[in-house]
């Protein structure tokens, strides 16, 4: 047994120094450094991460952001008596926080699930745009299926990605399939919204190249050898 | 559809909830050495029948309209390995919903408990019935229960799972409003620890010298606490800390006093001290006056009061209404404001232990720790087992200028302590 030469409290075996002064101990005759000593106290210390609580974390998202909100209205209202730029401030806000809030406020958030939620507000905040600007011309064939083709094309990645068996070069190659498709209903949508005609131009060429991307990933998925040779030169 | 087992939170716990962060909650652990190292499949099917016997250990803290409640919980729950640093705040979630655990280290076994769920006592007894079943399990021993050793084969009374406090609450009430007191400072400890210093001494030792000076084990280490925190107080630069009251809460076990074995919250706490304006007192003066003070406030009369006072308040038409959202805001002020601020240390004393011959055989060592103190910088818990007092530290403060004047004061009384610590 050891004594603390400052205190004069016993020690007990595997105290190095006296806890209570941090005197360093001294015995002759104690146990060895080497030797193995059973401790009441464990050597696993637990450092558990702390996170901010989501439910907590997107409450005071949401505060932070009602205050840009309020302080635009009011100052809206003082000014020209009726809400005006104000509502150009608050539904940026609100889209903002259904975009990037929204979703952390659930635990286990379903991808799909919040796609829609994204491209139903895209919908309704392009249809406010378009209804406080007094020009609603672009909405019905412009605006909105531009955003339904966007929820779609956003859909078959999330889809593509949930493919578990398959390699990621396999899945980056589909999903530039999925771009090339994309690309060209955008230009379909834009020319029948200008009434022009259904001959398609700048799309082609992004579509090609997206085809051709995505043909050389699943050539390189089906080669091994190739993907090794890839691996090789381009590691980090 | 069977309806599933649930309490409202007893009045002592509805405090518990509200007052926790993100980093504290209010914890406390005992813990037992065994002689030999344990099993831990055998552990863990002891305390999925122990889980059985007392059920609300069994439960999870849920939130209501109004209140927090007390809800079965079908997940299972094992105990799990210790560590260096106790009592790091629970993360309750949905698969580990538990108010407590098991943690297990060569020959220990030790609970950990949300103050929500049980008091000292209350752990003590699940601690126990599973130690019990245990040994059962592990030798075949027949062990006889008694009040704090239950049988796993019983079925839970309704004197167990009562809320206590409600059935004791009379009209007279005490106010809760006290003098602030004198707080100890100093460097915080890294996040997520808890430094530890445990303090072993002979039993007999400390009861005679209690005794040479006419008062309780409990009433002499108040005493020492404050004779050590007034050191401190002294150095203090600022004048007015220096003539800050120092007190000393001790919670008071209420089930002696109203025959029961409630294994919900069930105590009561008086907070008693120095007045340090009146100057520096001597160990005898403060042991005088923490004498008087304890026969003053620990009287069935004034503890039921006090008891009295949160139960009206938990009663209040107008505090019931209040959404619990609203609540939980209105209690964390009220215990951040109140709480705490009234006391500089905390003294628990679980008190002597003794235990069937059957089982003291196996048991070496018991001892308990207070969680995390909230404002305090440390405070203090024993428990005395086979001749042995053991008297922990919990502090969240690098200096132990406290601790050590504490235990170098015992030695200079000729009471020898030995010292163990987490401390890194």
């Amino acid at each position: 047994m050891s004594y603390c030469v400052h205190c004069g409290v016993e020690l007990a075996q595997g105290e190095k120094v006296c806890p209570l002064c941090n005197t360093k101990v001294y015995d002759p005759n104690g146990p060895d450094s080497n030797e193995k000593i059973k401790s009441s106290f464990p050597k696993k210390i637990e450092n558990p991460e702390l996170q901010i609580e989501r439910k907590y974390g997107t409450l005071l998202m949401t505060l932070l952001l009602s205050i840009p909100v309020l302080l635009s209205i009011i100052c809206d209202l003082l000014s020209s008596q009726h809400l005006s730029w104000s509502l150009y401030v608050c539904t940026g806000i609100a889209y903002f926080w259904i975009l990037a809030i929204l979703p952390h406020y659930f635990e286990k958030s379903n991808p799909y699930l919040i796609t829609i939620l994204d491209t139903v507000a895209t919908v309704i905040v392009l249809m406010f745009v378009a209804m406080i600007s007094g020009n609603v011309n672009w909405f019905l064939p412009l605006a909105l299926p531009l955003s339904l083709l966007g929820g779609l094309i956003a859909m078959a990645i999330i889809f593509q990605c949930n493919i578990k068996k398959k390699s990621k070069v396999y899945i980056i190659g589909n999903m530039m399939f999925i771009m090339g498709v994309g690309i060209v209903l955008v230009e379909v949508i834009i020319r029948h919204y200008l009434q022009d005609s259904f001959k398609l131009n700048w799309s082609l060429y992004a579509a090609v190249s997206f085809a051709v991307q995505g043909i050389i990933f699943h050539i390189v998925d089906k080669s091994t050898a190739l993907k090794e040779r890839i691996r090789k030169k381009l590691f980090l | 559809m069977e309806n599933k087992f649930w309490v409202k939170l007893d009045n002592a716990g509805k405090i518990y909830p509200a007052a926790r962060s993100r980093r504290w909650m209010q914890m406390f652990r005992i813990s037992v050495t065994l002689n030999e190292d344990i099993d831990t499949e055998l552990l863990a099917l002891a305390q999925k029948r122990t889980l059985k016997r007392l059920p609300t250990f069994s439960c999870s803290l849920k939130k209501g309209l109004f209140w927090y409640y007390l809800d079965h919980s079908e997940k299972t729950s094992s105990p799990e390995e210790d560590v260096k640093n106790p009592m790091v705040r629970m993360k309750l979630s949905k698969d580990n919903p538990f108010l407590f655990r098991i943690r297990y280290y060569n020959k220990h076994v030790a609970i950990e408990v949300f103050h929500v769920l049980t008091d000292g006592k209350g752990a003590l007894i699940f601690l126990m019935t599973m130690i019990r079943e245990y040994l059962q399990l592990r030798y075949g021993e027949n062990i006889p229960t008694n009040s704090f050793i239950l049988s796993c084969d019983d079925t839970p009374t309704k004197d167990e799972l009562a809320d206590k406090f409600l059935e004791i609450a009379r009209k007279a009430t005490l106010s809760r409003k006290e003098k602030p007191a004198y707080h100890v400072k100093g460097t915080p400890v890294e996040k997520h620890w808890l430094s530890i210093i445990n303090g072993t001494i002979p039993t007999d030792k400390l009861a005679a010298k209690a005794k040479e000076y006419g008062v309780s084990i409990s009433i002499f280490i108040a005493s020492l606490m404050i004779l050590s925190i007034q050191e401190i107080q002294q150095k203090d630069h600022s004048p007015r800390k220096r003539k800050t009251t120092i007190k000393i809460s001790i919670p008071v076990d209420l089930r002696n006093i109203y025959k029961t074995n409630t294994i919900r919250n069930f105590s009561s706490y008086v907070n008693i001290g120095i007045n340090s304006a009146l100057g520096r007192f001597s160990f005898e003066e403060i042991l005088v006056q923490m004498k008087h003070a304890a026969g003053m406030e620990i009287t069935e009369k004034n503890l039921n009061a006090k008891v009295s006072q949160n139960v009206s308040t938990e009663r209040s038409i107008f505090i019931r209404p209040i959404p619990l959202v609203i609540k939980t805001k209105i209690m964390k002020m009220i215990f951040n404001m109140q709480g705490t601020r009234y006391n500089s240390s905390t003294l628990s004393n679980l008190g002597v232990i003794k235990l069937p011959e059957e089982m003291e055989k196996y048991i070496t060592h018991i001892d308990c720790q207070g969680g995390a103190p909230n404002r305090n910088s440390s405070i203090c818990a024993c428990i005395s087992y086979l001749g042995e007092t053991t008297i922990s530290f919990s502090s969240v403060i690098k200096e132990t200028e406290f601790e050590r004047f504490f235990f170098t004061s015992l030695i200079k009384m000729g009471i020898p302590v030995k010292i163990e610590s987490n401390r890194r």
